[in-house]
């Protein structure tokens, strides 16, 4: 079997003094598409940035690739959470996709031809070719996450990492969105970390509950009993692809 | 025209189409990192490098240079990875670099009556040194621009991203920061420190308002800067009011004329699609 593509044992993570992540180990297999489900502040945008080596563990190990994170970020595409910060930047989409193609060892140099014909190749993988020199800001929610998603593509990388790519965009392009990821899952693998339980379990090849620990579910099944261990309170199952918040029981107002 | 047999006029001349440069791709990073509070708070900090200058005797424009790098650097240290939670650290900064100054002054025998012109600024105080020092601040920002436009653009756009690409994040914010350091250095000349921040912002912003790329902002901030002070320069001298306030006042107007504008273009443009 071969080696796992992300590696994680037993970390540990807090800001100041409050534990974020407790104890996580998580295997990724090559080729798998993971779903990681929690609500807010459950620490999954964290541990998202602890596999991308932004962030380091208090404790414990992480490898990717068999590396130290912060050895193979070239080969990791990252998808951010939110795609509306910066809006009146004075940037085209072209631009943003470019800057999948940064790398430290060619830092001071110019993009190159090859640079901007992979961007290019990218924005249309997404269906955004047309889009290349539209500025960022006149582009609606769904068009940004697109160039967005591009714009991890254009590093070329051997998995992605996709932070709520479904929140404030429309239902209609949620599934084009999966469509495209389930394309890119055939030769990529895939982690998508998302607090809308609808939409990720009809998509996801394996799920993770993530609320402070990490529990696996290498079936891509959510049962009743892993929701109300993650959420810590009776969740519908039934969401039907739906924004909705969850909130915690609250016995000590009653 | 007389007066352009002058040579401080014509010196005040180059030092305006000089600092524009400084303003325009400066005031740029500024604009679009949202660091005009940092930047103010350096221009605010560089009256105590003022007055250390004088308590020990050395050029007041070194002390300046010197002492501004000098907060620039610390004000990177609390600012990186938290641009908008540090205002409170940058208001002490600022507030203690000014009081330093101040205290610094009192404690040197003599009287300094140039020091208004550090607040203030003196245009037509510039000398062929000055000068010098000017292009070659403006020679260094060019080539950092040049070498880095792509890491300082991805950079201001996202620095996560830009994190997860394995780019010098941190570098490039203090590399940032101690050019605006020196840039306020070179604007303190000409309108004082009180008022660098509208040289900083102004330009850029309303550059900001006409492109959608950050080099052609930097570009027009540039053109819109060297207008706004040769403009205000010749109005200072035909009505005889201080240039520094009066280049201030014109970048003032012409940032309420261009807002203006665009809004009742924006205004029209709805009216005519309903």
């Amino acid at each position: 079997m071969n080696p796992p593509v992300v590696d994680i044992e037993q970390v540990n993570f807090s800001y100041a003094s409050q534990t974020i992540l407790e104890d996580i180990n998580l295997r990724v297999a090559a080729g798998d598409f993971l779903g990681i489900i929690g609500p807010n502040g459950g620490g999954k945008s964290t541990l998202l940035k602890l596999i991308l080596g932004i962030l380091v563990p208090d404790r414990g190990r992480i490898r990717v690739f068999g590396e130290p994170p912060g050895k193979v970020h070239t080969r990791m595409g990252y998808v951010p959470q939110n795609v509306h910060q910066n809006l009146h930047f004075p940037i085209v989409a072209m631009d943003v996709v470019l800057m999948g193609r940064l790398n430290p060892r060619r830092l001071g140099r110019p993009f190159s031809r090859q640079d901007r014909d992979i961007a290019m190749a990218c924005l249309e993988q997404v269906e955004m070719g047309g889009f290349a020199q539209r500025p960022m800001a006149q582009l609606s929610g769904g068009e940004r996450q697109r160039v967005v998603i591009a714009r991890a593509l254009s590093a070329e990388p051997d998995i992605l990492l996709l932070d709520e790519p479904t929140s404030s965009i429309d239902p209609h392009f949620e599934e084009d969105l999966f469509g495209i990821l389930e394309r890119l899952n055939q030769r990529m693998t895939l982690i998508l970390v998302t607090h809308d339980i609808g939409v990720i379990s009809r998509h996801v090849r394996s799920l993770a509950c993530l609320n402070h620990t990490l529990i696996c579910h290498p079936d891509g099944q959510i049962t009743q009993g892993m929701l109300d261990a993650t959420y810590r309170c009776p969740v519908d199952l039934i969401a039907h692809g739906l924004p909705h918040r969850v909130l915690p029981h609250h016995p000590e107002k009653e | 025209m007389e007066a352009l047999q002058m040579e401080f006029v014509r010196n005040a001349l180059w030092a305006g189409v000089l600092v524009s440069i400084a303003c325009g791709i400066m005031g740029a990073l500024v604009v679009v990192n949202r660091i005009v509070f940092i930047s103010g708070g350096i221009a605010h900090a560089a009256y105590g490098g003022i007055g250390l200058a004088i308590y020990v005797g050395i050029s007041p424009l070194l002390g300046a240079t010197l002492f501004s790098v000098f907060i620039a650097l610390l004000m990177g240290l609390f600012t990186f990875g938290n641009r908008e939670g540090s205002d409170t650290v940058i208001g002490v900064m600022w507030a203690a670099g000014m009081g330093l100054g101040i205290i610094l002054v009192d404690l040197t025998p003599g009287y300094h009556p140039d020091l208004m012109s550090y607040l203030f600024g003196s245009i037509l105080a510039v000398s062929k040194i000055d000068l010098c020092f000017m292009a070659l601040l403006d020679g260094l920002i060019v080539l950092v621009i040049v070498l880095f436009y792509k890491e300082l653009l991805s950079f201001s756009y996202d620095d996560t991203f830009s994190a997860t690409r394995g780019i010098p994040v941190r570098a490039l914010h203090f590399l940032l920061l101690v050019l605006i350091a020196l840039s306020v250095v070179m604007l303190i000349r000409i309108v004082g420190l009180i008022l660098v921040i509208a040289l900083l912002t102004i330009p850029a912003s309303i550059a900001g308002q006409y492109t959608f790329s950050l080099k052609k902002m930097m570009q027009l901030g540039c053109i819109l800067g060297a207008v706004f002070i040769l403009l205000g320069l010749w109005l200072s001298y035909r009505f005889d009011m201080t240039s520094g306030a009066t280049i201030v006042l014109v970048a003032c107007a012409a940032y309420l004329l261009s807002s203006a504008g665009k809004t009742v273009a924006l205004h029209l443009a709805r009216r005519q699609r309903s």
